[in-house]
């Protein structure tokens, strides 16, 4: 990379959560949101909408199943909130419930998969290694991204669920191996290995676009 | 295993494109009213259950979810009418008899003798399964046992020929 971007121009990523507010805040908010406090929890909704929001975008292409998916997740979230003791932390817990509903809604939608992708942000076409992996192919940039984002998408729906929520988890929000493990439920080699697998899978699909 | 992650290195800036998929400007503005909003919703509706297919209680729940002032009024004559029914019971004279019997009680004077209801049993000793059989004979004024109770009896027919 020897030409380096102003950071402004990189995307968004999302890898805050527990960090981002201390744990005592939340637990607090938790506690009142649990006591019926409508207004609390509205504030963890917001904290958490759009990681919540963009791991179910990516797992299943699809901006309005993204949608309800996303809000369904919340709610049941706030109707289990009495069993929530605090085990792990909120951010964890809402994420499982998110990620199960997903599997399970995917599960069923099996055969009739539809995608419906947001809109690329206008900041893409600026990120140096985008434009590297395009602008050999294309002279019209904005399409070659369009194409490409088509192909990742398509590519990352051939992957089984548990692959593509490693992949998606790691590689585009950011998560640790240690969150995605308690995330997932499993052990953290368990996570490595998914991914690993996943990325081969990936790699071999979308080739054309990776010499 | 070797990951070999430098094998990796486009595939993941391939992936970084993903960070790109925006949701519609503002969608997330209104985001989480609409969760909140349909947690109502669902509490709204699990109150509508369970008031069974009672459409005019819950419409008139709703009224007073909409005018907190009608529901304080209605909820103040409610009070009142309570109120109002115990004064009133308070008041009401009880039955001459009952109040007759109080003011002995309060008195000291000794509640008067139950009324009997047949004047032959009040002459006479009271028999029953409880007092002892004595083998003595039976008061002058009884021929039987079955005298002290006005027992009705109507002759049977009975015959042999039968129809």
């Amino acid at each position: 990379m020897s030409n380096p971007e102003p950071a402004a121009a990189k995307p968004p990523l999302k890898t805050d959560s527990p960090e981002a507010s201390p744990p005592g805040a939340e637990l607090e908010l938790v506690k009142k949101a649990q006591h019926g406090d409508m207004a609390a929890y509205d504030e963890l909704v917001r904290r958490y909408q759009e990681r919540i929001y963009a791991t179910i975008y990516h797992m299943t292409s699809n901006h309005e199943d993204a949608n309800d998916l996303a809000q369904e997740a919340f709610i049941k979230a706030y109707q289990a909130l009495k069993s929530f003791k605090g085990g792990s932390s909120f951010y964890t817990w809402v994420y499982r419930i998110a990620v199960n509903k997903t599997i399970n809604f995917l599960k069923q939608r099996k055969n009739r998969s539809h995608m419906s992708l947001n809109d690329l942000d206008l900041n893409a076409e600026h990120d140096p290694d985008l434009v590297a992996l395009v602008s050999d192919k294309t002279p019209r940039r904005e399409a070659a991204l369009g194409e490409l984002q088509e192909k990742l998408n398509a590519a990352l729906q051939q992957l089984s669920e548990q692959h593509r929520l490693v992949v998606t988890l790691h590689d585009v929000q950011g998560l640790s191996h240690e969150e995605i493990a308690a995330i997932m439920d499993c052990n953290n080699g368990t996570v490595r290995s998914r991914l690993y697998y996943a990325r081969q899978q990936l790699q071999a699909m979308l080739s054309d676009y990776l010499k | 295993m070797n990951p070999e992650p430098e094998n990796f290195d486009r595939l993941k800036k391939l992936l970084a494109l993903k960070r790109y998929e925006q949701p519609p400007p503002g969608y997330f503005n209104g985001f989480s009213r609409q969760v909140t909003t349909r947690i109502r919703a669902g509490q709204r509706g699990g109150a509508e259950r369970m008031l069974g297919e009672a459409v005019w209680l819950v419409r008139v729940w709703e009224v007073f979810q909409n005018k907190p002032v009608l529901a304080g009024g209605f909820g103040a004559a409610i009070c009142a009418l309570v109120i109002f029914g115990i004064i009133s019971a308070d008041r009401i004279s009880p039955a001459p008899g009952a109040n007759e019997l109080l003011a002995g009680q309060s008195a000291g004077v000794s509640t008067p003798a139950p009324v009997a209801l047949n004047p032959q049993m009040t002459a006479l000793p009271v028999l029953s399964s409880t007092n002892p059989v004595t083998p003595g004979p039976l008061p002058s004024t009884l021929n039987s046992l079955f005298d002290q109770l006005p027992l009705r009896s109507q002759p049977a027919a009975a015959g042999f020929g039968g129809n």
